[in-house]
C-alpha cells in the first residue's frame, strides 16, 4: 500500500515536471519563443521517420509518446524505415528537386554518421534543440556524449533521446567464468573453437564490435587481434553472420556461446521474447562498454517543424525517460542528467533491479570519429574477411 | 510505337536520371558542377570490378544452366500431360525472395538441415563460389523458361518433326533442323530476361550470398550504408554499370543464338 502511495506521489511529481514544460525557467524571452513554437505546433502532424524493426519501441512510441503529445494538440504519424539512410535519401531528393519547404520529413531518429553528413550539407535545421525547455532543464549540456555525435559537435542541430551501450550476452549455465577483457576473449575463443562470432561489417553490431576494440587497442593492434581470434570463431571465420539478428538466432539456438548488441536492454528483451534461456546475462568486454547516444533531428524543410520540436521536448520528458529506462518497458538508460532530475529521480529506481541489466557499463568507451567508420569497414573487408 | 514511347520514358528518364545523380553531386549549397569524380572513384575501387567479376559469373551460370534444364525438361513434358506441366510450373509465380528464405531457413549454417542432419558437409547459403544464388536462380528460372519453350514446341511442331522422321532424319538431326530453330528465338529472349534479372537482383545474393564478395547490386546498396550524399553518386553509377553489363551479355546471347544458326 504504502509503496503504491509511493509510486503514485513518484508519478504525480514527474506529471508536474512535464506540464512545467510549457513554461521554461529560461529567460521570458525564450519562454515567449517556446509559447510561440507552441502555438505554431496546434494541429500540426509530426511525421517522425524512424527504424520500425522494434516492436517494443514503436510499442513506446505508440503508446506513450503519441497521448503526452497530443495534450499539446499535436498528432504523431510514425514512419517506419528499415534503415536511418532511408529519411536521409528523402531529405537529400527534396534538396536535389530544389524543395526548400514543406517536406515530407519532419523529425529522424538518426545515427552519427547520418547526422555527420546531413550536417555537412546543410541539411538541418540549426540551433534549435538547446533551447527546448526540457533540454534546459534536465539534460548536462557539456557530457561529452551529449555535446557530440560520434565526435561531431551537435550544435543545436539535434536532441538527445536514447542511450546506446554496446553489451555482450552469454549464457551463465553454459560459461560460468565468461572473458571480461579481448585478451581473455582471444584464451577463451582458442580453448573453445567455433564458439564465438560477430556479425560482418558493414553491418551496424559488427562494425561497432570492430570499433570498441579499435577504440581500446588503436586500428593495428586491433586488426591483428581479428585476425588472431578469426581461426577460432564459428566456421573458421569464414562465414560470419549478416545481422544482429542472424547471431541472436545462432545463440539462441546454442550455436554460438556469446551474442552482442548496441543495446543494454538486449537480453532483458531476448529473454521475454522467449529467444535467449532465461540463464542469459549480460557483459561488458573490456574497460568499459561503447557508448553513444542517438538523437532526433528536424530537416531544414521540414512542413512542421514546430511540432518537430514539441516532439523532440516531449521524448526529454522525465515521465517518459522514465518509462524508457523501466526494464519492462525498454530499459533504455535515461539521457537525462540525474544531477538534475530532483524527486523524479524516483521513478528511475527500477531500472537498476533487473538481472538482465547491468549496473555498472565500466569506463565508457567513445566512439570514433564518424568519418573513421567507413575506412574501417573497408579494412576489416579487406585485411580480416577475404 | 506508342509501347516504344512508354519504354522510352521510363526507362531512359530512369537512365538519364541515374546518370545525373553519378555526375551531380549535391553540395552545401544545392547542386554542384558536373564532375567526373564519383566514377573516377567508382572504376579505381578494387571492391568494384571483384563485384562485376562476380555478378556476370553467377548471371552467366545461373542463365546457362536455367537454359540447359528447361530445354531437357522441355523435350520430356512435350509429350506429356497437363498435370506434369503444372507442377513444373509451380515455382514461376513464387517469389525469388521466399525461395531465398525457405532456402536460408534450411541450409544455412545452424539452418533446419544442420540441426537435422548434423554439420552439412558443404556450405550452400554464405559460400564464397555463389552456388546457392545460383541455385535459387535456376529453381526459380527453368521453369520459368520452360513455359516459354513449351508454347514454342506447338502442335505444327510435331508434324514437321513427324515428315523429317519420314524422310529418314536421325533423332539428333531431327533436334538440330527442326526443333532448335522454332525454340531458339524464346530461349534467347527468356535467357537475356533471366540473366538480366540475375545482374540487377539484390535481394536472393543479400539472403544466401556470401560475405565476400557482393554482387554489383549488393555493392550498390551498401555505397549508401555510411554516406548518403557520397554513396548516392557511387550507387547510381554501379547501376550504371549493371545495366550496361546486362545489355552487353543480351548482344552476345544475340550474337551467340545467330552462330549457332550459322549466321
Amino acid at each position: 500500500m504504502l509503496a503504491a502511495l509511493a509510486a503514485g506521489l513518484v508519478l504525480a511529481g514527474c506529471g508536474s515536471d512535464a506540464t512545467s514544460t510549457t513554461s521554461p525557467k529560461a529567460g521570458s524571452a525564450g519562454a515567449g519563443a517556446w509559447a510561440s513554437t507552441l502555438k505554431a505546433a496546434q494541429g500540426q502532424t509530426v511525421r517522425f521517420w524512424m527504424y520500425g524493426g522494434d516492436d517494443k519501441v514503436n510499442a513506446y512510441i505508440d503508446g506513450d509518446v503519441r497521448p503526452a503529445l497530443a495534450r499539446f494538440g499535436v498528432r504523431l504519424q510514425r514512419v517506419p524505415i528499415g534503415d536511418t539512410a532511408d529519411a536521409v535519401k528523402r531529405v537529400v531528393a527534396e534538396r536535389r528537386a530544389g524543395k526548400t519547404s514543406g517536406g515530407g520529413v519532419d523529425l529522424i531518429w538518426i545515427n552519427g554518421e547520418n547526422f555527420a553528413t546531413g550536417k555537412q550539407a546543410g541539411l538541418w535545421l540549426r540551433d534549435w534543440s538547446t533551447s527546448l525547455p526540457n533540454f534546459q532543464r534536465f539534460v548536462n549540456p557539456r557530457d561529452p556524449s551529449i555535446a557530440s555525435d560520434f565526435k561531431v559537435p551537435v550544435d543545436g542541430q539535434e536532441a538527445p533521446w536514447w542511450r546506446a551501450a554496446f553489451v555482450y550476452a552469454y549464457d551463465s549455465a553454459k560459461v560460468s567464468d565468461p572473458p571480461r577483457d579481448f585478451d581473455a576473449l582471444l584464451v577463451w575463443a582458442k580453448a573453445h573453437p567455433g564458439r564465438f562470432t560477430y556479425p560482418a561489417p558493414p553491418d551496424y553490431t559488427g562494425s561497432s564490435f570492430v570499433r570498441q576494440i579499435v577504440a581500446a587497442n588503436g586500428a593495428d593492434a586491433a586488426f591483428a587481434y581479428l585476425k588472431a581470434l578469426k581461426p577460432y570463431m564459428y566456421r573458421k571465420g569464414n562465414v560470419l553472420p549478416k545481422s544482429q539478428a542472424e547471431l541472436e538466432q545462432l545463440f539462441g539456438d546454442g550455436q554460438v556461446d556469446f551474442a552482442m548488441a548496441y543495446d543494454a536492454n538486449i537480453v532483458n528483451a531476448d529473454v521475454r521474447k522467449g529467444l535467449f534461456p532465461k540463464s542469459t546475462r549480460p557483459l561488458v568486454i573490456g574497460a568499459g562498454a561503447l557508448v553513444n547516444v542517438s538523437f532526433v533531428t528536424i530537416p531544414a524543410n521540414a512542413a512542421h517543424a514546430a511540432a518537430a520540436k514539441v516532439a523532440a521536448n516531449v521524448l526529454l520528458d522525465p515521465r517518459l525517460q522514465a518509462r524508457k529506462a523501466d526494464p519492462a518497458v525498454l530499459g533504455n538508460p535515461t539521457v537525462l542528467d540525474q544531477a538534475r532530475l530532483g524527486s523524479s529521480r524516483r521513478a528511475f529506481a527500477r531500472a537498476l533491479a533487473s538481472p538482465y541489466l547491468l549496473r555498472d557499463l565500466g569506463t565508457p568507451v567513445t566512439e570514433l570519429a564518424a568519418a573513421a567508420v567507413a575506412p574501417l569497414e573497408r579494412r576489416w573487408t579487406r585485411e580480416v574477411l577475404r | 510505337m506508342p509501347a516504344l514511347a512508354v519504354i522510352v520514358v521510363l526507362f531512359g528518364g530512369a537512365l538519364a536520371g541515374a546518370a545525373k545523380t553519378s555526375l551531380v553531386p549535391l553540395t552545401n549549397s544545392g547542386l554542384g558542377h558536373p564532375t567526373l569524380a564519383t566514377w573516377r572513384a567508382l572504376v579505381h575501387d578494387p571492391a568494384l570490378w571483384e563485384a562485376v567479376r562476380f555478378s556476370v559469373r553467377i548471371a552467366v551460370l545461373a542463365t546457362a544452366l536455367s537454359a540447359v534444364v528447361a530445354l531437357t525438361l522441355a523435350l520430356v513434358l512435350r509429350r506429356r500431360g497437363t498435370t506434369l506441366r503444372t507442377l513444373v510450373a509451380l515455382p514461376v509465380p513464387v517469389p525469388h525472395l521466399l525461395v531465398a528464405v525457405v532456402a536460408v531457413l534450411w541450409l544455412a549454417p545452424g539452418g533446419l538441415a544442420d540441426r537435422i542432419f548434423g554439420a552439412l558437409p558443404f556450405d550452400l547459403v554464405r559460400d564464397r563460389a555463389g552456388v546457392g544464388i545460383v541455385l535459387v536462380y535456376v529453381y526459380k528460372e527453368a521453369p520459368f523458361l520452360v513455359l516459354l519453350l513449351l508454347a514454342a514446341m506447338g502442335r505444327g511442331l510435331a508434324d514437321r518433326e513427324e515428315a523429317t522422321a519420314v524422310l529418314g532424319a536421325s533423332p539428333w538431326q531431327r533436334v538440330r533442323w527442326v526443333i532448335w530453330p522454332a525454340v531458339r528465338g524464346p530461349l534467347v529472349v527468356g535467357s537475356i530476361v533471366v540473366a538480366a534479372f540475375a545482374m540487377g537482383a539484390f535481394d536472393v545474393p543479400l539472403a544466401v550470398g556470401p560475405n565476400s564478395p557482393l554482387t554489383v547490386a549488393e555493392y550498390a546498396q551498401q555505397a549508401t550504408a555510411n554516406d548518403v550524399l557520397a554513396g548516392e553518386g557511387l550507387q547510381a553509377a554501379a547501376l550504371l554499370v549493371t545495366a550496361g553489363v546486362s545489355m552487353l551479355l543480351a548482344m552476345i546471347a544475340v550474337r551467340f543464338a545467330k552462330d549457332v544458326q550459322g549466321g
